[in-house]
């Protein structure tokens, strides 16, 4: 007979309401590793739905996703690169955005790994559209930049 | 409002640190590049507490006097009021957490691997250190070297002596993860020479992966891991006390071609995941599980053991595979799922000799990926 090692009592559910108005199921113990969620529950109490104004319905399945395989110990190499196969640039960045703003730590730095894989071969155009980065120098501020940061490749061969 | 204009606008509106997180990912040369993106990003780099190198192709010493140059470069434009000597007072004033240094030569019996920059052994402030092909010599006893270190990657590493490498793992008390291959030592040594490391302060040590190390590690120093991947050697039979028991270990990943595995099993009372894979570099004799007896059967397989998986190897006989594979069956009563790697043509026959067999456990699935056996 296999013992529960758990000290919880029963799987209590949470209920997160996101900003576009509906509701999602999280366990409690999930709940637990989105900081910013717990916070919420300790002031408010687990018997009322959580607002997030922050966090849309797109995004919110994925993130619980994320955190019922963490809460039963399998998040593996091979699930993480599933779970953002299928996800392009902008989906990511939504993604961590809202990982942020509910302060949960694994999915962060997961998601902060892969925003970094995704950006470290694109152009500097890219990166400042994906950033919103307005580019605030003249011509010859940005050439004179590039020119500055060329000691940084003399005499090393590439390693692409 | 588009859902990803708004994402776009929030992400400028991220605080630095956490965008100076992500770029803690990328190598700290395409990290430089960021600097031209706009006036706020020309210093962001600079603040990032991880300093990454990787460059692959290092064929001569020329080319690692220019790397050398490089990481110096990097270091002193990271804080233009250090007055640059050396390498040496850089790192350890930069305050760097994480530290990445992965070289690789071509042809590394042709090379001599480059000597550990020793101010990297005094850089207190690491969480992180990875490094790859280095040559280190004398380490002095400091038992708080690296009293932040969580993370040791050493992979192609020469010490001079035992001692060096076994001083360098006492110096980091926090240490959680702790992978180690192909470590060598200049200086012969002797299985004792090991022993006296036994007590290492390696308590807080969750995760250890050690392949291709032909030395008398001081298991018992690993007692406290949850994970641990070990490649078992003969020399693992000179421990005076054998291995610890390893109270929190709940994965194991071991070599099935070195009987030692049944010791090592013995010694797992909370085991749930086990992996099993043959030795790839050296044809060992099969030397594999051939007794039942109850006495000799480990507590995890019939208590706590819930996935198995098996990997089949092109050297593996056919039948010590599936020995192999129903004797786990007949004693593991708790086994959720049993997987075997193996390639197509084994798999029919592995699979009706598996299939009908009894199972321990009612809730047994048996599962296959299929594999090149050619592959290492």
């Amino acid at each position: 007979m296999a013992q529960e090692a758990s000290s919880s009592t029963s799987s209590k559910t949470i209920s997160l309401k996101t900003g576009d108005g509906e509701i999602f199921e999280i366990e409690a113990s999930a709940a637990k590793q989105m900081k910013t969620v717990q916070r919420l529950i300790d002031d408010l109490g687990d018997d009322i739905t959580i607002p997030l104004h922050n966090v849309f319905s797109k995004e919110l399945p994925k993130i619980i996703e994320y955190y019922k395989k963490d809460i039963t110990g399998e998040i593996t190499k091979d699930f993480e690169a599933e779970f953002v196969k299928d996800l392009n640039d902008d989906e990511v960045k939504v993604l961590f955005l809202a990982a942020n703003y509910l302060d949960a730590n694994k999915l962060f730095e997961f998601l902060s790994q892969n925003i970094a894989d995704r950006l470290e071969s694109k152009s500097v155009e890219y990166v400042r559209k994906y950033f919103g980065v307005e580019n605030d120098f003249t011509p010859e501020e940005e050439s004179k930049l590039r020119e500055e940061r060329a000691w940084s490749f003399r005499g090393i061969k590439e390693d692409e | 409002m588009s859902h990803h204009k708004l994402a776009t606008d929030r992400i400028s509106g991220l605080p630095d640190e956490i965008l100076c997180h992500i770029l803690s990912f990328i190598p700290t040369k395409q990290a430089i590049f960021t600097s031209i993106l706009s006036k706020r990003w020309i210093h962001l780099w600079r603040h990032v507490p991880a300093l990454y190198f990787i460059n692959k192709k290092l064929n001569s010493s020329q080319d690692i006097h220019h790397f050398n140059q490089f990481v110096k470069a990097v270091l002193h434009s990271r804080d233009n009021s250090l007055s640059s000597h050396s390498i040496n007072n850089l790192a350890v004033q930069s305050k760097i957490q994480y530290l990445h240094l992965y070289l690789h030569a071509r042809l590394k019996c042709e090379t001599i691997p480059p000597k550990l920059p020793a101010s990297i052994l005094s850089c207190t402030t690491l969480v992180v250190l990875k490094l790859s092909w280095f040559y280190v010599d004398k380490v002095s006893p400091f038992p708080l070297r690296f009293p932040s270190l969580k993370t040791l990657d050493l992979k192609d590493m020469n010490f001079d002596k035992c001692q060096d490498f076994m001083l360098l793992l006492d110096g980091c008390p926090v240490l959680e993860d702790l992978q180690l291959s192909y470590i060598h030592f200049i200086q012969s040594f002797r299985h004792f020479d090991f022993e006296q490391f036994e007590n290492s302060s390696l308590r807080k040590l969750k995760r250890a992966h050690i392949t291709d190390c032909y030395f008398h590690f001081p298991v018992k120093a690993l007692a406290n891991v949850e994970f641990l991947r070990v490649e078992l050697w003969k020399g693992y039979t000179y421990l005076p006390d054998g291995f610890p028991t390893f109270h929190n270990l709940t994965h194991l990943a071991v070599n099935y071609d070195c009987n030692l595995a049944v010791q090592v099993l013995q010694h797992c009372p909370k085991l749930r995941n086990l992996e099993l894979y043959p030795k790839l570099k050296y044809a060992w004799r099969d030397e594999y599980i051939t007794k039942d007896d109850e006495e000799l059967v480990p507590i995890c397989l019939s208590s706590s053991l819930t996935t198995c998986t098996i990997r089949d190897f092109v050297s593996t006989t056919l039948e010590s595979l599936i020995m192999l594979a129903t004797f786990i069956m007949k004693k593991a009563r708790v086994l959720k799922t049993m997987t075997i790697w193996s390639n197509r043509k084994r798999f029919s026959e592995i699979e009706s000799k598996l299939s009908s067999f009894p199972r321990a456990s009612a809730t047994c699935q048996l599962s296959f990926q299929f594999i090149n056996l050619y592959d290492t």
